[in-house]
């Protein structure tokens, strides 16, 4: 049940970082922070009492498993939150040498 | 651009290949234990990493030059498409068509272990990739004289 | 003809990681290549109408392993609306950038981008499998960013930071969705889920919806999540735009709600009166925001907010007549867009900019771009005999026949501030005395112009012939949206 709590505050944290503060790079490490929060609740949902790792080799009884197709979402979303991440940060690169700064509220040409 | 102190460079020297070696393995036994391509692939290109981070773009550049990493990532791609598609060799578009053999040998699992080289290609070379892209990128920000570069707050 | 099902996914994403290779050999060979891409996808699927059978569905398991350990791809009347709309919006993208795109570097990465993104979105709407559904939502809309940055420029590089969090956020909300009720009913496949959801959990049921909601309504930028749209859409390349506007907010929001709240989760009337109020905002929003507006691509970019809230407040209405009409806006909606940004970016490709204080009186130098903004323009508002009027007709008919009369009144406000934006647009840019600097403008070239002409005739041959458009392509939609849950018992088989 703790661990539940766990996941929620980092995306209450996560969310908070997104919302609130004025640096682009900070805003990223939010989202980052989300998606940590995302991956640990697929993980943890899939741990059954007493499981052991779902590796089963020839010769070895079958017992009680974790759930193994969560860890190949986590897996994938792991991959997908590095393509998004690498992104992101190239924006942010770029954003740099344009506008010389990181501070989101003098990065404002859009408006209306 | 000239990398690390000699004590780096010698340890680096030793290790990066024990590294690279650990994770063709950890890619090479995908269907037997945990890992697979995934961990595999991004343990490659760990270990390319380390070696721009101890000697220096340049002479990186000289082992495995961008052009061919790029290339190499196409290929991992590609083969893995044109695995997925010979599969309708066996009726369905991801299909297996390799025999499978024991459960527990190397070479058993029909076409799991190929897929597992494919995509250890593609991201063994495409992070490489990335990371040469990104240090490649050089921001020159010159302050007046008696003036602080400001980056934002909070 | 089932075994081609993998190809609408296969084929892109292979042209996508050939095309570099390609450049190297000739300069002309990515166009030539993601043009013949395109012109298969949309073969394919004409090719499905004529052979499939009317009314069934196509189901095939990826690697021959059965629905809840692999992954199926469907091919009902929904997703064959879809397909459709992509394949034809993006045949003819593909071919307007072969002479737009001219104007940036970089034209293969344009077309491996442009192929990857096609491929996401034919991913999205095939897959029959609520993770997979995710995961093409993400290349889709990481691909969608990195083409929103296409030009490198500020205002390019603010704007795609804004899309991709807020798109990034959206995704994170779908996933705690899709780990919840992957917790529930022990399974990912949509069909599983809809069977298997278990009937007493409305708190837990309560939740999924509200994260579902929350995430694909900031996809499809319905009113309260549209922040990211205004900046996105204006500052992308315009065949770009056209795509974004046309078909993926489309695509990737409207289609996975329709699908996940009719489909999967069951409609009820609290959600279905929530996502009737969200449309209904979305309309009024985003036409007294495109008013006010003086850059011509972010007026089009609110009028595109407006026209997904007509569209979800058609679907949400729950009556098949309400759907119909909802389901032939999105249709109309993906003809007479990406015409209306095409023509705009023919205009900023001839005189380099989009103020529309800065346009005027281009009528006389570029009459085929005027002429074809001028039937889209007449197609959005809702005028007879354009395709625009029948849709918007069958959705205010069906919100009046739903008791809804004030959502009624709203679509009809909508309608009349969308035909004052659009002719205020038209008579900014075509008509007025030309200004000074403007004197050299020449007509776009030919293959822009002939695009724009082949879109303003669909506009206006669906606008004539629509008892055969609906019959053919709408009707077998809304039988597989109103047929609600039993998706499930379909696709399984089973009580």
């Amino acid at each position: 049940m703790i661990i539940y709590l766990a996941c929620i505050a980092l995306l209450l944290i996560g969310i908070y970082c997104v919302a609130v503060k004025k640096n682009l790079i900070k805003i990223i490490i939010g989202l980052v922070i989300m998606e940590y929060a995302v991956n640990l609740f697929l993980v943890v949902l899939g741990y059954r009492r007493c499981g052991v790792d779902p590796i089963v080799l020839p010769g070895m009884a079958a017992k009680v498993c974790v759930d193994p197709m969560l860890q190949a979402m986590a897996l994938s979303v792991i991959m997908i939150g590095l393509a998004t991440t690498l992104l992101l940060v190239a924006i942010a690169m770029r954003i740099y040498e344009r506008f010389g700064t990181f501070d989101i509220t003098k990065i404002r040409n859009l408006k209306g | 651009m000239n990398g690390m102190s000699l004590i780096v460079k010698t340890v680096t020297r030793v290790t990066v290949g024990v590294i690279f070696v650990f994770g063709a393995y950890i890619a090479a036994h995908g269907h037997l234990t945990l890992g697979g391509g995934i961990a595999g692939g991004v343990i490659v290109a760990l270990a390319y990493i380390l070696y721009v981070l101890a000697y220096g773009r340049t002479e990186a550049e000289e082992r495995l030059s961008r052009q061919r990493a790029l290339a190499i990532m196409t290929l991992g791609a590609l083969l893995f498409l044109a695995l997925a598609l010979a599969g309708y060799r066996q009726g369905y578009f991801m299909g297996n068509f390799l025999p499978t053999g024991e459960p527990g040998k190397l070479l058993s699992a029909g076409v799991i272990p190929f897929f597992n080289l494919a995509i250890m290609l593609f991201l063994g070379a495409g992070l490489f990739v990335v990371f040469l892209t990104f240090i490649a990128f050089r921001v020159e920000v010159k302050p007046e004289p008696g003036e602080e570069i400001e980056v934002g707050n909070k | 003809m089932i075994n081609l099902l993998p190809l609408f996914i296969a084929v892109p994403i292979g042209a996508a990681f050939l095309l570099p290779l390609l450049a190297r050999v000739s300069r002309r060979a990515p166009d030539l290549v993601a043009n013949l891409v395109t012109i298969f996808l949309l073969v394919m699927t004409l090719g499905i109408y004529y052979f499939r059978p009317f009314n069934t569905v196509l189901n095939y398991r990826l690697g021959g392993w059965l629905p809840p350990i692999g992954i199926n791809l469907v091919l009902d009347g929904l997703s064959h609306l879809l397909l459709l709309v992509i394949s034809l919006v993006a045949g003819l993208v593909t071919f307007y950038s072969i002479a737009y795109m001219e104007k940036y570097t970089g034209k293969a990465r344009y077309y491996t981008l442009f192929l990857l993104m096609i491929a996401g979105m034919n991913g999205a709407v095939l897959t029959g499998d609520l993770f997979n559904l995710f995961i093409f939502l993400e290349l889709a809309a990481i691909a969608s960013c990195a083409l929103v940055a296409f030009g490198t420029g500020a205002e390019e590089m603010e704007a795609a930071f804004k899309y991709l969090i807020m798109g990034t956020v959206a995704s994170v909300l779908i996933l705690f969705g899709i780990a919840l009720t992957y917790s529930l009913t022990g399974t990912l496949n949509m069909a599983e889920v809809a069977r298997l959801f278990p009937a007493n959990a409305n708190h837990a049921k309560n939740l999924i919806m509200a994260l579902f909601l929350a995430g694909f309504a900031t996809k499809a930028a319905l009113m309260p999540f549209h922040a990211w749209l205004p900046d996105a859409h204006p500052v992308a390349p315009a065949p770009v735009s056209a795509t974004l506007s046309g078909v993926l907010i489309k695509a990737l929001g409207v289609y996975a709600i329709i699908r996940v709240f009719y489909n999967v989760l069951g409609m009820s009337p609290p959600v279905a009166l929530i996502l009737m109020l969200l449309g209904a905002a979305s309309i009024l929003g985003g036409s007294f925001l495109a008013l006010g507006q003086r850059d011509l691509k972010r007026m089009l970019a609110y009028s595109s907010i407006a026209q997904v809230g007509y569209i979800v407040l058609g679907v949400s209405l729950g009556t098949p007549l309400g759907i119909m009409g909802g389901l032939f806006h999105l249709f109309n909606h993906a003809i007479f867009k990406p015409l209306l940004f095409l023509n705009a970016g023919a205009v900023e490709y001839a005189t380099g900019t989009r103020q529309l204080n800065e346009l005027g009186g281009l009528g006389r130098k570029m009459p085929v771009t005027a002429n074809t903004s001028l039937i889209a323009s007449l197609a959005i508002s809702g005028l007879p005999p354009f395709n625009g009027f029948w849709s918007k007709l069958f959705i205010i008919i069906a919100c009046v026949q739903a008791g809804q009369l004030w959502f009624a009144l709203v679509a009809i406000i909508g309608s009349i501030m969308t035909l004052a934006y659009v002719l205020k647009a038209q008579r900014d840019v075509f008509l007025g005395p030309l200004p000074a600097d403007l004197k050299a403008v020449r007509e776009a070239p030919w293959i822009m112009g002939t695009t724009a002409v082949v879109m303003a005739l669909l506009c206006l041959a669906v606008g004539l012939a629509f008892p055969y458009v609906i019959a053919l392509v709408i009707n077998p939609a809304v039988v597989a949206v109103a047929n609600g849950v039993g998706y499930g018992r379909m696709i399984m088989g089973g009580p």
